[in-house]
């Protein structure tokens, strides 16, 4: 068995190589490599004066952005994706266990979100719940495609997935996980197939129920943040203060940016620029160009994405690729919007960009699942 | 093929790409568009305000010198120390904070648990100590470098300097903690001596510290301005010494003040009011029976009273005190009687003791009454009669054009803060003859000290009305003269004529009137004494009236250059005349003046003969021609033992002694003898010279007038009952006492 094993690997290893999607690598590597920057610009102020090191955050970042950058080319050419399928609602199990056990973890922050691991220090569950959610869909779709016209297949499967861990995260006071593992449970099953009318009738049902919780008083916590999201200033000191001193970060920027480095407002006045704002800083020193070029490269990689979803081999590739890709999508405009204060202040992190190892090792090695997939769907061609 | 995506599939994700792109990444690139390229002025501004912080240069407070550029204000850097409590380390138990405190407290003795609590604040800034000097600030610099602490600062300050301390305190003034000027010519000049501050715009953090870049904008200071006072800052020590004296001799309950002025030009050359304070400690009240009082207070009663008495300490009465002038008065009604032809110097007048105005007698000074008089002796004998009578004939309407005329109506305009208006009676009032007749010597009426010297100096100058002032000369930083203040004549009140024959009647008064006690030999004094009891004063039971003595000198008579009024306000030593308390300590002033200003005195031959003699030295000589050397001077020589030589002199070589003295030689074999010295107070000039000449002392007589005719010795310059050698001079002072008003 061992042997045989053996010898099917040995003869795959010798097939000629598929080819991963250059584009793609080339837009993840370029990303990073100006996320790492602007972490380190942004970071060094606040690293030298509350840590003692200008590189507290940016040596850590590098070392897991080395890991995460080995983890993806690893997975992208050693692994096959359809392993998943194996692992779907192992990871699922594992992933619900987690979101219970984070309560038992101690408070950072007032909030039990994160869990205290050895070496890399702390993850998030809800980071892997998104990757968990995408998974299992994408199983459950590549299993019901052709019925998932139907309420039976292309509703009632999803439905213990999203009522479970949406609320779990929701109970973290993870407002921003919560709706953005929600959005791509959405995203999933509409491409999928689920027919439109369901989406009309969550909706619907979402908006009932936050005027049932507003007039049940379970919103008073969510409240005041709206009042600051409407207007800053009621609380400039206080709660309106993150976002009222991103905004001044932004517009000193102005058309062309003070420059690289040259950010003012890191100067300790953006409470941890590194993590969620790190986008006002972006936007201060390199302007409406800069930061619209950081957009448009984000865009190219969604839409490289797309296309390695449409090309997949199976619809279990399509449909995975269009998890991860869209996560990176959402979670961008999700944290831009935040920044400008489009939408309130929810706390999610700017994808390659924002403080984070353990999230970023996860997103480099989700971005080796999209490689992989590519990698599979050219394999197949030549 | 039937694994790969379906065409539903395919289609709902070009959908969702589309959705994504154009729903998200484009409608955020609007957004920053629109707050980084069209909007966000607002913004943007604000980050660049909390980004800057504005520190302010203290612009240098210009100094102030005297006429001889003597320095009598002048501002030097000093430091704030303070904390910012955000920065204290709270480790350990608050260990820093406690250093800090324990330190602070030791270096600038400010209570340590004041500064302990300061450290517990939060927030980036509060002052520990201001005006630190820099031997303090040194040692704040060493502390803060060897205990590595960021949570304390100083920055720079000045503080205003005054060298002379209590000299001229009330016209110089102070400043207060912020460099603004509170009082005197620090305030009134205030905004030329304050400069413009600058500024530094630099760039900070929010923990206020810089930030690494370098962005700063200086903004320089401009220093202020430097003032040259006409006040001659040796004048001035004069005033203030022989101020200082009458105070303490003469009891006086309500203050003192003089001012000398140069008659021609209105130039304040001293003004001083006593008791004053120092300028460098302001705030402490230095009349010790109030300040006992005060400290027995507490409360806002404390508060209130010593407000109340730091207040009467700055004030400057000479133009801050109206005061009914009295006699002094009776220059002016003398002066516009001379212009107008009321009254001409050799006019008769009968003084019966008392004047009957209307329906009433209004008594002289001195009930038995002159007799008969011209007017010259009627202002010599300061009488009342001659003043009421010669007012009747000026008539209200005349009377009241001349004190306008004088500037007794109106402030002089002296370039000093808290000049009071005067309170005289108006052009209708004076119609009524009892308020003229008071008017016209002086009573009934308020103006200040300076509007008197100003309207006197106008009499006796030529007929000018010049406005008294105090800066001579505005100087910018580098010392360069901006601005000259010249002399202003207002306008000519009498005739060159008027004025000439005025002078020389109150020469009159100092050399034979009631002015003898502010006769100085060789000088040709005039002046007028004015005496009037506090009518509006309230009195508790059983207590004396009190007085405001005041006399009003000017000098040389034939040709005046300056005045001094000096006035007394309740003395309580017994004398109720100014003659007696205010004449002397003019001519003690005139004394120490005069000769500084370089005026020489002039003999007549009368004080030619009383004149004082340099000793010279014949120690050495053969004794007889030592004797004939003496004669020489006018000196008589008294040999003593039967040696060759003379080897010892009393009085010494050098002293000054009156013609006729005698000087004791001794020879070889000679012993000194000695004499006891007798109690020679209270007794006439004959009796004095006899007394002490009795027993071989010489006498220096001073004061009295020329003709010390009725004049009482007052104090002797050696005690009675001291041993001195035989020879040795005593001075002794006579008063006139029949020199009343």
């Amino acid at each position: 068995m061992a042997v045989k094993n053996g010898t099917k690997k040995m003869k795959k290893l010798k097939m000629p190589k598929g080819k991963i999607d250059m584009p793609f690598l080339i837009l993840v590597l370029v990303i990073l490599t100006i996320g790492l920057i602007m972490l380190f610009s942004a970071s060094y102020v606040d690293a030298y004066y509350n840590e003692g090191d200008s590189f507290h955050y940016i040596k850590r970042q590098l070392v897991f952005a080395v890991v995460g950058i080995i983890a993806m080319l690893f997975i992208a050419y050693v692994v096959d994706y359809h392993i998943l399928h194996k692992f779907a609602l192992p990871i699922l199990i594992v992933t619900e266990i987690l979101l219970v056990a984070v309560y038992f973890c101690p408070e950072v922050n007032g909030v039990h979100r994160w869990i205290p691991v050895p070496i890399i220090g702390s993850f998030q569950p809800s980071e892997i719940a998104k990757f968990s959610v995408v998974v299992i869909f994408a199983h459950i779709i590549s299993l019901n495609y052709k019925k998932m016209n139907t309420f039976k297949y292309g509703v009632a499967p999803f439905l213990p997935i999203i009522l479970t861990v949406v609320p779990l995260v929701l109970f973290e006071r993870h407002l921003s996980g919560g709706i953005l593992i929600a959005m791509l449970c959405a995203v999933l099953m509409m491409v999928g197939g689920t027919q439109a009318r369901w989406f009309a009738l969550a909706g619907g049902g979402a908006v009932g129920a936050a005027v049932l919780a507003y007039f049940l008083g379970l919103l008073k916590s969510v409240w005041p943040r709206i009042e600051v999201f409407l207007d800053p200033f009621v609380d400039a000191q206080g709660a309106g203060f993150q976002n009222i001193q991103a905004l001044y970060a932004i517009c000193s920027g102005g058309l062309m940016g003070l420059g690289l480095g040259n950010s003012r407002q890191k100067y300790l006045y953006i409470p941890e620029p590194q993590n969620d704002f790190i986008f006002a800083i972006v936007c201060e020193e390199l302007g409406f160009v800069g930061a619209t070029i950081i957009l448009i490269l984000f865009a190219l990689l969604v839409w490289r994405g797309f296309v390695i979803a449409s090309k997949a081999k199976d619809k279990f590739g399509t449909m995975l690729a269009i998890g991860l890709v869209a996560q990176i999508g959402l979670q961008t405009i999700l944290n831009v919007a935040v920044v400008t204060k489009v939408v309130p202040n929810t706390g999610i992190p700017l994808p390659f960009f924002s403080y984070g190892g353990s999230a970023l090792m996860m997103l480099l090695a989700e971005m080796g699942v999209v490689l992989n997939i590519s990698r599979h769907s050219n394999m197949e061609k030549v | 093929m039937a694994k790969k995506p379906t065409v539903l599939m395919k289609r709902r994700i070009n959908i969702l790409l589309i959705f994504v792109i154009i729903f998200g990444f484009i409608l955020m690139s609007g957004r920053l568009f629109f707050l980084q390229v069209i909007g966000g002025e607002e913004y943007r501004n604000r980050a660049t305000s909390q980004q800057l912080r504005d520190t302010s240069i203290s612009a240098n407070r210009g100094t102030i010198y005297d006429s001889n550029m003597t320095i009598l204000a002048k501002s030097a850097t000093v430091w704030t120390v303070y904390l910012s409590p955000k920065y204290v380390n709270k480790k350990d138990n608050n260990k820093q904070a406690n250093l800090i405190a324990d330190k602070l407290s030791e270096i600038l003795d400010v209570d340590r648990d004041t500064i302990y609590e300061k450290t517990q604040k939060d927030n980036y800034y509060e002052y520990v100590k201001r005006k630190v000097e820099e031997d303090k600030a040194k040692e704040v610099r060493a502390f803060i470098s060897e205990y590595k602490i960021s949570a304390v600062g100083l920055d720079e300050d000045t503080k205003r300097y005054y060298p002379h301390n209590n000299l001229a305190s009330t016209v110089i003034g102070f400043t207060g903690t912020d460099n603004q000027g509170l009082t005197g010519i620090e305030a009134y000049y205030d905004s030329y001596l304050k400069g413009v501050d600058g500024r530094i715009i630099s760039a900070k953090n929010a923990w206020g510290t810089d930030m690494p870049f370098k962005y700063e904008k200086r903004i320089e200071a401009t220093d202020g301005n430097s003032l040259v006072l006409t006040i001659d800052a040796n004048i001035q020590y004069y005033v203030d010494k022989h101020l200082e004296t009458a105070v303490k001799e003469q009891k006086v309950n309500n203050k003192a003040a003089a001012i000398v002025m140069d008659v021609k030009t209105g130039e304040i050359l001293a003004m001083s009011t006593k008791g004053d304070f120092d300028l460098n400690s302001p705030f402490k009240i230095y009349d010790t029976k109030i300040a006992e009082q005060v400290a027995q207070l507490s409360g806002d009663e404390k508060t209130e009273a010593t407000q109340k008495y730091q207040n009467y300490q700055w004030r400057n009465k000479v133009i801050s005190d109206p005061y009914e002038p009295g006699s002094v008065f009776k220059i002016i009604t003398a002066a516009a009687a001379l212009e107008e032809g009321a009254a001409s110097v050799n006019d008769r007048f009968t003084c019966t003791g008392s004047y009957r105005v209307g329906d009433r007698n209004i008594h002289c000074w001195k009930t038995s009454g002159h007799g008969s008089e011209s007017f010259a002796d009627g202002i010599k004998n300061s009488c009342n009669p001659v003043f009421m009578a010669v007012g009747a004939r000026l008539g209200g309407n005349l009377f009241y054009k001349y004190l306008k005329a004088f500037g007794l109506t109106e402030k002089t305009g002296i370039d000093l803060p808290g000049e009071a208006t005067s309170i005289t009676h108006s052009l209708k009032s004076l119609q009524n003859e009892v308020n003229l007749a008071s008017s016209s010597m002086g009573q009934s009426f308020k103006i200040t000290p300076i509007q008197i010297i100003t309207a006197v100096s106008a009499a006796v100058n030529g007929g000018n009305l010049v406005r008294p002032h105090i800066v001579k000369q505005i100087l910018d930083s580098d010392g360069s003269v901006i601005e000259n203040i010249e002399p202003e004549v207002k306008h000519q009140v009498i005739s060159e004529k008027s004025s000439a024959e005025l002078a020389l009647m109150l020469e009159k008064v100092v050399s034979e009137g009631t002015g003898k006690n502010a006769y100085i030999m060789g000088y040709r004094i005039g002046g007028k004494t004015g005496t009037s009891e506090k009518l509006d004063k309230v009195y508790a039971e059983g207590e004396k009236e009190d007085y405001i003595m005041s006399f009003l000198g000017f000098a040389p008579a034939d040709d005046p250059q300056i005045a001094c009024i000096v006035i007394i306000d309740e003395p309580r030593a017994g004398e109720v005349y100014g003659s007696a308390v205010a004449a002397p300590v003019c001519a003690s002033i005139m004394g120490d003046v005069l000769p500084y200003l370089n005026i020489e005195p002039e003999y007549t031959a009368e004080e030619l003969a009383k004149i004082n003699v340099t000793v010279p030295n014949i120690v050495g000589k053969k004794a007889h021609l030592g004797q004939t050397t003496l004669q020489k001077y006018g000196l008589r020589g008294t040999i003593l033992g039967d040696g060759d030589k003379v080897v010892k002199q009393v009085p010494k070589s050098g002293e000054s002694i009156p013609k006729g003295s005698t000087v004791i030689i001794y020879t070889e074999n000679s012993e000194q003898k000695m004499v006891t010295v007798p109690n020679v107070v209270g007794l006439s000039v004959d009796e004095v010279k006899k007394r002490l000449g009795a027993v071989g002392l010489n006498v220096k007589v001073s004061g009295g007038g020329i003709d010390q005719s009725g004049c009482l010795s007052s104090s002797q310059s050696v005690a009675p009952g001291e041993s001195v050698a035989e020879g040795s001079v005593v001075e002794v002072v006579f008063l006139s006492k029949d020199a009343v008003e």
